[in-house]
Formats: C-alpha cells, structure tokens, sequence
C-alpha cells in the first residue's frame, strides 16, 4: 500500500538517500531541508509518516514533534539523531516521537523501521475494527474494545505497549513466544538491537498485573524460548 | 604590624600598662575608702564617747553659750585636728572647738542631708558640709544632742587628721609605686610569656608555612617528608592544623597526579582512537577510489569484493564510534543509572537469544542457565543488555568453531553474577587486568575485525555504575570466564 512519507534532513546527501530507500518500498516520498517549512508541511495532515531530523536550520526536531503533539497533529514521527545528548532526550523525555534511530543508521535498518511503524498503523487500523472481546483470567480481566484491564476489578494503569503485549498473550493462552516473535507482533519490528529488550517490558507488564512479580503466574517464563501466558483459564 | 610576634609583644605591652593603670586607680579608690572607714569610725566613737560622759551637753550650754566653745576645745584637748560643733535642729552653729584666730567659717549646714544619709546606714561614712570651708564637703559625724528626751541640736563630728590632709597625695604616690611595680612585673611575666608563646606558636607556624610555601611553588611535586610536619605530632590545635595541611598536601598532590595522569590516559586514548579511525578509513578510501579510478576497467567480481570492504570498513567506523560515544555518555557526571527490578536470569536469557543465530552460524554450542527463585535485582536493563551483549560478542568472536560459550547467572554471596565462558584462546596472565582498559586488545583480538577494542571497557563502567564490579578468570590456552557481579537486595 501507497503511502506518503514527509523527510526533513537538512543534509542532502542522507536526505537524498533515504528518499531513494523509502521510495523503493514503494510509497511517495517528499523531501524538506529545513525546520520551519518542514514543520508546517508536517502540520499539513498530508503525511503518513515523518522522518525527523533532530538538527535543523530554523528550527529544531524536538520543537517541532513538542508544537505537532500540542496542537494535536498524531502523523507517527521517526527522529533521526546524531549525537548521544540527543539521544537521552529522545529516550528521557516524553516528546512524542514515535520512534527513534541513532546515526550512523544503514539502510536496511531504516526500511525495518519504516515497515514496523506503517504496519503498526495497519494493526492499529484492523484492531479498531476487530470485534471487540472481553478476555477473564481469575482475577485478570481485559477488555480489548475499551483497551482496559482490571485486575480485581480495579483498573489497571498500562501504558500502550505493556497493554498490546497483554492483549496479545491473552489472545493466545498457553502459547509460548519467542522474543522475536513478541517484538514481531507487538511492535512490529524484529530488528536487532530494537528498543531496549523484550524482557524490560514484560517485568514492566508483571510487576502490574502479578501479585508476586518474583513469582510470576500470569505471565510465565519458558526458558531458552522465551515467554507464555497461563493457558488455563485460572491462574496456576 | 604585618607578623604575628610583634602582635603579640604589642598587646603584652599594652597588657601591662592597662594592668599597672588600672591597679593605681583601684587602690587608689580602695586606700581613699579605708582611710574614709577609719576616720568616720573615729568621729562617731569621739561623738559617742562625748554623748556618754556629757548626757547634760544641752544644758551647759544653755547655761553659758559664750564659754561653751571653751568646753568643746577641752573635748579634743588631744585630737585638736577634730573639728568639733554645736548646731541648732536647723543646723545653725552655735558654737565650735576652733580656735578663735580662724577665719570666720559658714554659720550653718545642711544638717538635714546629714540626719537622712544617717538614717538610712549609720555605719557608711557620710559626707556633710564643710563648716571651716563654705561651700565644700567632707566626710562628717554627727549626733543628736538631747535635753530630757527631747532633741535640741546636733554634736557635729568633722575628722581632720594631720594625715587625712595630706593623704591624697600620699595615697596617690603609693598607688602609683605598687602600680608601676606590678605594671613592670607583669611586662616582665609578659616578656616570658611572649617568648614562650613565640616558640610554642609563631615558630612551628613559620616553618609550616615554609613548608606550605615550599610544596606549592613545585607545583605540588615536591617530596613530602616527615620531618616537614613533625609538629602533626603535637596534641594540640598547632598538631591539628600540622595534620590537617599534611592530609590536604597529600591528597591534593594524589589528585594532581590523578589529573596528569588522566589527562595522559586521554592524550593516549586520543592517539588511539585516531589511529583505529584512521586505518579503516585509509582503506575505505582507497576502496571507493578504486572503483572510481578503474571504473569499467575492473570486472563485476573485483567491484563487488571492494565494495563489499568497503562497507565492512564503514560499519567498522560506526562500531568504533558508536562505542565511543557510549563510552563517554556512561562517563559524564550527569549520567544517571536508571534501575528497576529485574529477573536477572531471564534477561541474560532474553540478550543470549539474540546472539542465537550466530553462534549457530558459526557452529558454537551457546546455553545459558540460571537458577529458578533468584531475587529481583534493581538493574539499568539498557545497561546491562549492552555489558552482557559485548561480553557475548566478545566469547562469540574469540571461540572457533566447535567451540563452546556458556552463559551462568549465579548467586555468588550477596552478588548476582552473571559470567560468560568461552572456549577461545584465553588471556595470558599479564594482560588479564589491562583487557577491561580503554582501547586494550590482545594481538590475537586486535587480529579479528570489527571489535572496537571499548567493549570491555564498557562492561567493566556498566558494572561500576551499578556498585558491583567485572572481572575474568583465564588459563592461557582453555579459554576465558568474564564475569559482572551486581549487589543483589539482601
């Protein structure tokens, strides 16, 4: 499927290459050199994706992914940054970027990361239209309509992926994932090196939803493998 | 008065003299007292003995007031420097033992002041008008004269001694002798107190202070011996400050050479790191110029192997300064560990996984184990997925094919342990502490391509950052066992 991808890299030379990559997946793809008109044409509501630079003439990256969020512009946004300063920002800060990659990035790994974001709009797109469940594990109850969970009738606060990562458990009871496969279907992607570790989300994931994180009973650990949700309808 | 000895030997001096000022002054005051005390305490004995032996004193002189200044002179036939009146209940004078040639004196006092001063403390002596001298006081007595009970007059006392007139300034000449003595004695005590104080004080501070001075213009390099700080052997406040110079010198010189010493590490490491940037980029350069140069003369299957090097070239330059970067993000100050509990176990699972395909490739044995039941430890899992990641890139790089790399999380005391075993070449004994330095590599890893040389030296500052502590065990030839211990909670 077609889809517009707006770049705003003020180096040519990466801007050109990375229209090149982007454009042999398939989808239009326009180039911007600088902050303030790459800011407006992002605004424009006319893009699927935005490839942003952290560094620009005019204005900067995180400034323009702060104003789009404020004034409620969702277009996914991929930062591109250079410096490892940036970095802790990117990953310390709630900026409201998609994602993130880190230069030097090679070619494959920015088309991986391109295919998992726009994939995750189509997933996001056929869960909206997915019939909506109400998923009972003991005490655990999920509901994938509302995007809720309760744990003992209290509602838990989940952030978007720990959520995504329940639900898809949920959905496949006793089924035991590998972590590429969790990162597969949760995010996307299976690039290496991507996000910081399946298991960092799966301990966020238990230490809500287990009563003794330590000792999991929800979400169970199969060793050499990977991970599993209880396949019973109770809780072990 | 820029040192302190000529301080000191100043406020000694002044000590002295404020010392002999104020011991004139006091008995000066307390000789004036004394001889004040004696002479009222003659006067009102006189003025008493006269009530006693005279109870008819009224009467004679109502009798013949003409002669009765005649009967008072007989009164102080024997203390005729006693001034000796008869006044009314207003304090009129009605007679008096002086001699009739005297100049006429004041025909009154105040006797009214006097009765009060007596009513209130008859013991202090009191000061009355001066009948001789009208308009002056002096110290007086007085005493109610009584005819049948009933007050008429006064006997009114004045205690003029021979040496009562004379006295101020003879007290004055002893107060300032016995002063001007204590003043000498105590510049005298002073003196030696001075040179005491300056041998005990200001002489160790001047050789502290050549020393301090001494030690500072070396720019910190000078030898710092014990004879320089004996006085650090003194118990008291000197000794303490001795101490304390010689604890700060001592470490400010350790810092210094910490400093120079870094600052040198850093030069090196420069050097080094323009080095590995340098020989890939020697290469990728000739490659890319090759192919431009040669163009069409080259066939497919040249291009293709020099693009390939080429590329290999770039992304060893991205390993190399993705570490750097790494390397120094981990060093900043405001770096801070961001630590939440983990199963340990599982996440060396999870990163070993991640290496599953290239062990596989390589046809290396790669397992990992782990104990069911280990404790949640709070750890950075970026961190410790990078640590453990270069550790397996590491063992993977090193072990032929065939070999083996085995993962083990361990409890080891308090610590969780996390160690990596290989079935590489090992580490030669002198090497295995410098391999966890900057840019230190091993002929043998130097040899194996796309290693940036920092891995370990990450491992070793993740371990750091997290208060535990990385380390290897290797016999030359039976491969080597890196490990990272963290402080697990007890």
């Amino acid at each position: 499927m077609e889809r517009r991808i707006l770049v705003v890299e003020d180096q040519k030379d990466i801007a050109d290459l990375i229209a090149l990559h982007l454009g042999d997946l398939g989808h239009a793809v326009d180039v911007l050199h600088d902050g303030p008109s790459g800011y407006s044409a992002a605004a424009s509501g006319r893009y699927d994706l935005v490839v942003l630079d952290v560094m620009l003439p005019g204005r900067d990256g995180f400034d323009i992914v702060r104003n789009l969020r404020i004034e409620r512009v969702t277009v996914p946004i991929l930062m591109l940054t250079a410096r490892s300063t940036e970095l802790d920002r990117v990953l310390g800060l709630e900026l409201g970027a998609d994602d993130y990659l880190a230069k030097p990035f090679s070619v494959p790994e920015l088309q991986a990361r391109v295919k998992a974001m726009l994939r995750r709009i189509e997933m996001q797109a056929a869960e909206r239209a997915a019939p909506p469940e109400r998923l009972r594990f003991g005490e655990l109850e999920i509901d994938t309509a509302s995007r809720e969970a309760r744990l003992a009738r209290r509602p838990l606060a989940l952030t978007a992926k720990e959520f995504e990562l329940l639900q898809h458990f949920a959905r496949h009871p006793g089924r035991a994932f590998t972590r590429m496969q969790l990162l597969d279907a949760v995010w996307g992607t299976t690039f290496e090196g991507y996000e910081h570790n399946v298991n960092t989300h799966i301990n966020r994931l238990r230490s809500k939803i287990e009563a003794d994180p330590a000792n999991p009973r929800y979400v169970l650990t199969v060793r050499g493998v990977g991970y599993r949700f209880t396949e019973n309808g109770t809780p072990r | 008065m820029h040192s302190l000895r000529a301080r000191i030997v100043l406020l000694v001096a002044g000590f002295g003299l404020a010392m002999g000022a104020a011991l004139a002054a006091i008995m000066y005051q307390a000789i004036s007292a004394y001889h004040a005390d004696a002479d009222y305490e003659r006067a009102t004995r006189f003025a008493d003995r006269i009530g006693e032996m005279h109870p008819d004193l009224w009467r004679s002189y109502e009798a013949d007031p003409a002669a009765f200044g005649l009967q008072l002179r007989q009164f102080n036939l024997y203390s005729p420097r006693i001034g000796l009146y008869l006044l009314d209940n207003d304090g009129r004078i009605l007679a008096s033992a002086g001699r009739q040639d005297q100049a006429p004196g004041a025909d009154r006092v105040d006797i009214a002041a006097t009765a009060r001063s007596l009513a209130e403390d008859p013991r202090t002596p009191i000061v009355g008008d001066d009948p001789d001298h009208p308009g002056k006081t002096c110290l007086v007595a007085a005493m109610p004269v009584l005819d049948g009970g009933v007050q008429r007059g006064w006997l009114y006392v004045v205690p003029r001694t021979r040496i009562a007139a004379l006295a101020p300034v003879t007290y004055r000449d002893h107060a300032i002798q016995a002063a001007s003595r204590v003043g000498l004695l105590t510049l005298a005590i002073g003196a030696l107190l001075t040179l005491a104080t300056i041998l005990m004080i200001t002489r160790p501070l001047t050789r502290l202070t050549r020393v301090a001075d001494r030690i500072t213009k070396s720019g910190f390099e000078a030898e710092i011996t014990e004879s320089d700080f004996q006085t650090c052997r003194r118990d008291d406040e000197i000794g303490r400050l001795s101490c304390t110079l010689r604890e700060m010198f001592e470490r400010l010189k350790l810092e210094i050479q910490r400093v120079k010493h870094t600052d040198s590490a850093r030069r090196e490491m420069i050097a080094s790191v323009s080095h590995d940037l340098r020989t890939p980029l020697t290469a990728l350069i000739g490659q890319l110029e090759t192919i431009r140069i040669k163009g069409d003369g080259l066939d497919a299957e040249t291009t293709g192997r020099l693009q390939e090097q080429a590329l290999q070239n770039a992304q060893y330059l991205r390993t190399l300064t993705e570490a750097l970067a790494e390397l120094a993000r981990l060093d900043s100050p405001e770096f801070r560990v961001q630590a939440e509990p983990l199963q340990i176990g599982e996440l060396t699972d999870d990163v070993v996984q991640r290496f599953a395909a290239r062990a596989e490739l390589r046809g290396i044995g790669l397992a990992v184990d782990y104990p069911d039941g280990l404790p949640l430890t709070p750890v950075d899992a970026a961190l410790l997925d990078r640590a453990l990641s270069n550790l397996l890139d590491n063992a993977l790089r090193v072990t032929p094919s065939g070999g083996r790399v085995a993962v083990r999380v361990t409890m080891a005391g308090s610590d969780m342990r996390v160690e990596v075993t290989d079935t590489g070449p090992g580490i030669a004994l002198d090497e295995q502490e410098s391999v966890f330095e900057v840019f230190y590599q091993t002929s043998k890893h130097r040899a194996s391509r796309g290693n940036s040389g920092l891995g370990l030296a990450i491992v070793r500052r993740v371990a750091e950052l997290h208060g535990g502590r990385a380390g290897l065990r290797s016999e030359p030839g039976e491969g080597a066992t890196f490990f990272i211990e963290l402080p697990a909670p007890g």
